[in-house]
């Protein structure tokens, strides 16, 4: 069984489309800086954990 | 989190290889016809070979239906996913340097999805000569065992690279094994694409953090770079201070005059449904606890008819499309050794569908046509 595919490309207009491009390298940058930074990550995630801490903190691992 | 701060403790002192392969997922805002980002992703970004084919299936379609040739080269761009992302972990083995030259991809035990891996491996021999070994958590956590110069073994071979397209879910950790062959990874030497902190980085609450003033700046590299990544941000405000927050203020205001241009979420994960329209601006109106709920600006992309093709059947569907661009980014110990955009995926799924999976059945594999 193939993947499920569209027949013709979709259009996109060429400046947004090149935008999106040049923000991949500031992106990885950022998310690179943010995974160095272990206080940042600790206050974000744990202030969020309420009630089952241990269970909430896990959920946020997943992209759920 | 309780095994990135154990095993930030306890891990190996040599430099640490961190590899991410990023997709940053954005839909086209066509009021302002700019590209809003609808999320970051940082684990298990698939679909990079089969849109490198698709990509090419599309060319070849056009072209047999008379396109000529210079229209395809303006209008289609290059899209060097597979060859990008191969590269990328090729970089990671070999900055491991170990002589088993072995890449363990993290696989979920039922993976329905195993084309868009296996062309990786392909690339990944034929090019680089790196093995792949497929390993579910599981198997790690039965066989997989720590070496005391760090380096990890499973089935008589040292893995130089640990690249999960598992793992991302809570479903793939149904047992505490599952969560100890994830510890064994995070402290061994292999390279891990990517690692505990770089998936946390990926997380929802993180990224919302993210856009508030002056968090993504203090993460730029440049103000260039921060005002860059801010163009792709759709607005988003937190309601809990209303009374001194204007700029929220005025933009509840706003939903509450042109609902079809807003979405109310709820600040945490599982707190409820997303009000729309008339139901948004009622609860807008009601004042009370709206520091439960996070106000955003929507996407509106353009609805298009496209021809899909799923299970040998093609239909005309009127559709949205998704644009992922992906990354590339390889760390070793204190220094950036890679960082550069890696190719394109376009999504489609049909307006009326709330899932928007390939791999669910709800959406399909697309290409980018560029207009001027």
């Amino acid at each position: 069984m193939h993947a499920p595919f569209a027949l013709t490309p979709v259009p996109f207009p060429r400046q947004a489309f090149e935008r999106a491009l040049d923000a991949a390298e500031p992106f990885n940058s950022m998310i690179d800086m943010v995974s160095q930074d272990a206080g940042y990550l600790t206050e974000v995630l744990e202030n969020a954990a309420q009630e089952d801490a241990a269970f909430t903190v896990r959920r946020f691992l997943f992209k759920v | 989190m309780r095994i990135y701060k154990d095993t930030r403790q306890q891990k190996q002192p040599q430099e640490e290889i961190s590899l991410v392969i990023t997709r940053s997922d954005y839909m086209l805002h066509d009021p302002t016809s700019t590209m809003l980002q609808v999320e970051l992703n940082t684990i298990a970004s698939s679909f990079g070979c089969l849109s490198t084919l698709v990509s090419q299936l599309h060319r070849y379609i056009l072209d047999k239906s008379g396109v000529p040739e210079s229209d395809l080269d303006k209008k289609l761009p290059q899209n060097t996913s597979m060859d990008s992302i191969v590269q990328g972990l090729a970089s990671a083995v070999q900055e491991h340097g170990h002589q088993d030259k072995t890449m363990m991809m993290v696989v979920q035990p039922d993976e329905q999805n195993s084309f868009d891996q296996q062309w990786l491996q392909l690339q990944l021999w034929t090019t680089y000569r790196i093995r792949t070994i497929r390993r579910t958590l599981l198997d790690i956590a039965e066989r997989a065992v720590l070496q005391e110069d760090g380096s990890l073994m499973i089935d008589g071979t040292t893995v130089s690279l640990a690249y999960f397209r598992a793992g991302y879910t809570p479903t793939d950790y149904p047992s505490r094994k599952e969560w100890d062959a994830r510890t064994i990874i995070e402290m061994s030497n292999a390279a891990k694409c990517p690692t505990i902190a770089m998936q946390l980085a990926g997380s929802k609450k993180v990224q919302q953090d993210l856009a508030r003033p002056g968090v993504v700046e203090k993460f730029s590299r440049s103000n260039s770079d921060a005002a860059r990544m801010r163009t792709c941000f759709a607005g988003l405000w937190g309601l809990d201070d209303l009374e001194n927050d204007t700029e929220a203020s005025n933009a509840v205001q706003d939903a509450i005059k042109n609902p079809d241009l807003y979405v109310l979420k709820p600040q945490r994960e599982g707190g409820g449904n997303n009000l729309y329209g008339q139901d948004m601006v009622d609860r807008l109106q009601q004042k009370q606890g709206l520091g439960a709920l996070i106000l955003m600006q929507r996407i509106i992309p353009p609805p298009h008819t496209v021809t899909m093709i799923r299970r040998g059947v093609a239909e005309d569907i009127e559709s949205l499309s998704e644009l992922g661009i992906y990354g590339v980014l390889l760390r070793k110990g204190s220094n950036v050794l890679l960082n550069h955009r890696a190719g394109q995926l376009v999504r489609t799924k049909a307006s009326t569908s709330s899932e928007g999976g390939v791999a669910a059945g709800y959406a399909v594999l697309d290409s980018v046509q560029l207009v001027d």
